[in-house]
């Protein structure tokens, strides 16, 4: 445990120390308040408008936070080699792997956190009141950054590059959020194959809709789920983590 | 390891199965009260379907929505040109009222904004619980643009989609009320809504109107001295030029 510790730690501090998670952070942070700035189009909604536009912004740094360190995490280390300096001492790969995975989520919700309190702050001096619901959105963004972060390194493992692997975690992404659509796609199939198919990769793909708490809100929408769609996150991710262990374990240096 | 790890990857994936299946059944889709693939349902403006389009597959569907109502203020806000010379000589309405801000005159919202209507639809077809959009559109086109069954086809959309919100029951019947010249019962529906916490400020400003015109001052100066205290809007200066006029209105009997 000390070990994955120990590497979460260090993983923490290389992507801390990175420019690029600077840069994103505070990109985010400006773009918060020009959204205070520009909520004054929204009229008698400009509080909507801060919160839905910071959330997202939110989310969407947090997600090419984790997209870009993710995907060149294990690769970048395999490519310059370094990775031995690690893989030579007793430390299960697995253990690797779990840190390196732990590090990289942990330092995304990080600057995640940054970023909602100073979005919170912006809200409360326009006079919002705080809302449970606001809570399920950030807890639902997290659980979609640990998804992403779970197929990002399991992408970087599985290609050769870098730009492949975020593509395909941002395709993964994208596709996440089209699961109703393809709901409705598998209900309009004509032959049974398609509809199999289309069953079979509905399955695959995350459900990120079930995260997508801050597009519901304002709808009354019922949290009974809420808890299950939690424990729905962290198998899959840890679906993905187990698969990189795998893939990692069958790599050869 | 080897075991364990299939073991483990055997035991997410049960999880995985169970909470799929669990929130298959459970989670309701919130927007699915409105399938724009339904003829009835789809997006009006073709203009902008592909930004709508892109921001529902993007699962931002509440933040498209805030665009087209933005979109929907600026259109309502900027003044028409033919409106405009109509509207300039209104002398004869009000005496003192200052020509340097003639679109925020007596007939402030009027003209003919034949969009208007679509431009609603189109942000409440995107986000079906955004009630605000709602109500400003239904009480503009009725009372500002005498569309009165233009501004109870919005409400009638609203109580499809949302029939739990009694709001949407109240203005329809003030619109009928309107539509069926019943002063006495339209201004009492009107007077129930203001006192409301979510009543937009146009729909004061449109019923301290009616009880300027039928010789109301007391009550008119009360709305607009709450419009007023409600800080900067688009209504503020207006509402003190409205003060300060019935005031001297009020001194002079």
């Amino acid at each position: 445990m000390k070990k994955i510790f120990s590497i979460a730690t260090y993983t923490l501090r290389q992507n801390i120390r990175n420019r690029v998670y600077y840069i994103l952070v505070f990109f985010a942070v400006i773009l918060i308040f020009v959204y205070f700035i520009l909520s004054v189009l929204g009229g008698e909604e400009s509080l909507r408008i801060i919160l839905d536009f910071g959330l997202a912004t939110v989310e969407f740094f947090a997600l090419l936070l984790i997209i870009f360190s993710g995907v060149s995490l294990i690769l970048e280390e395999i490519e310059s080699k370094t990775i031995y300096l690690v893989l030579v001492r007793p430390i299960p790969k697995w253990y690797y792997i779990t840190g390196r995975y732990i590090g990289l989520v942990l330092s995304s919700y990080i600057g995640m956190i940054i970023m909602y309190l100073i979005h919170c702050a912006i809200l409360f001096y326009k006079g919002w009141s705080f809302d449970i619901n606001y809570l399920y959105a950030v807890i639902s963004s997290f659980m979609k950054i640990a998804i992403i972060g779970s197929l990002a390194v399991f992408f970087s493992l599985f290609s050769t590059s870098s730009a492949s692997s975020l593509v395909f975690t941002f395709f993964l992404w994208l596709l996440g959020h089209f699961t109703s659509e393809i709901k409705f796609l598998i209900k309009k199939a004509g032959t049974p194959l398609l509809k199999i198919l289309l069953e079979i990769f509905y399955f695959i793909i995350p459900n990120l809709q079930y995260f997508n708490w801050r597009d519901f809100l304002g709808s009354g929408i019922s949290s009974n789920w809420f808890f299950i769609a939690f424990f729905y996150g962290v198998s899959y991710s840890l679906i993905f983590l187990i698969l990189s262990i795998i893939l990692f374990n069958k790599k050869e240096f | 390891m080897k075991l364990r790890t299939y073991l483990l990857l055997a035991f997410f994936l049960v999880l995985y199965l169970a909470t799929y299946l669990y929130l298959e059944k459970n989670f309701v889709y919130p927007f699915n009260i409105v399938d724009i693939s339904k003829p009835e349902n789809k997006l009006p403006v073709e203009k902008y379907l592909l930004l709508d389009l892109t921001g529902i597959v993007f699962g931002v569907r509440r933040i498209s929505s805030d665009i087209a109502w933005i979109q929907v203020l600026q259109y309502y806000g900027t003044p028409e040109e033919e409106f405009e010379k109509s509207v300039h000589n209104h002398e004869y309405e009000d005496e003192h009222h200052h020509h340097e801000r003639c679109h925020h005159g007596p007939n402030f919202g009027g003209g003919k904004y034949y969009d208007l209507l679509k431009l609603c639809q189109r942000t409440v077809r995107l986000d079906p619980y955004f009630y605000y959009a709602y109500i400003y559109g239904s009480a503009s086109l009725a009372w500002n643009l005498n569309r009165d069954d233009e501004g109870i086809k919005l409400l009638d959309e609203g109580i499809k989609n949302c029939p739990k919100y009694w709001q949407f029951y109240i203005y329809k019947m003030a619109i009928i009320y309107k539509k069926l010249d019943k002063y006495k019962n339209m201004v009492y529906l009107l007077e129930k809504v203001v006192k409301e916490q979510n009543c937009p400020l146009m729909v004061k400003a449109i019923l301290a109107n009616i009880y300027k015109k039928a010789g109301e001052y007391q009550k008119s100066l009360q709305l607009w001295s709450e419009i007023y205290k409600s800080g900067m809007s688009e209504y503020y200066f207006f509402a003190k030029e409205q003060i300060s006029e019935i005031k001297k209105i009020l001194y002079s009997r």
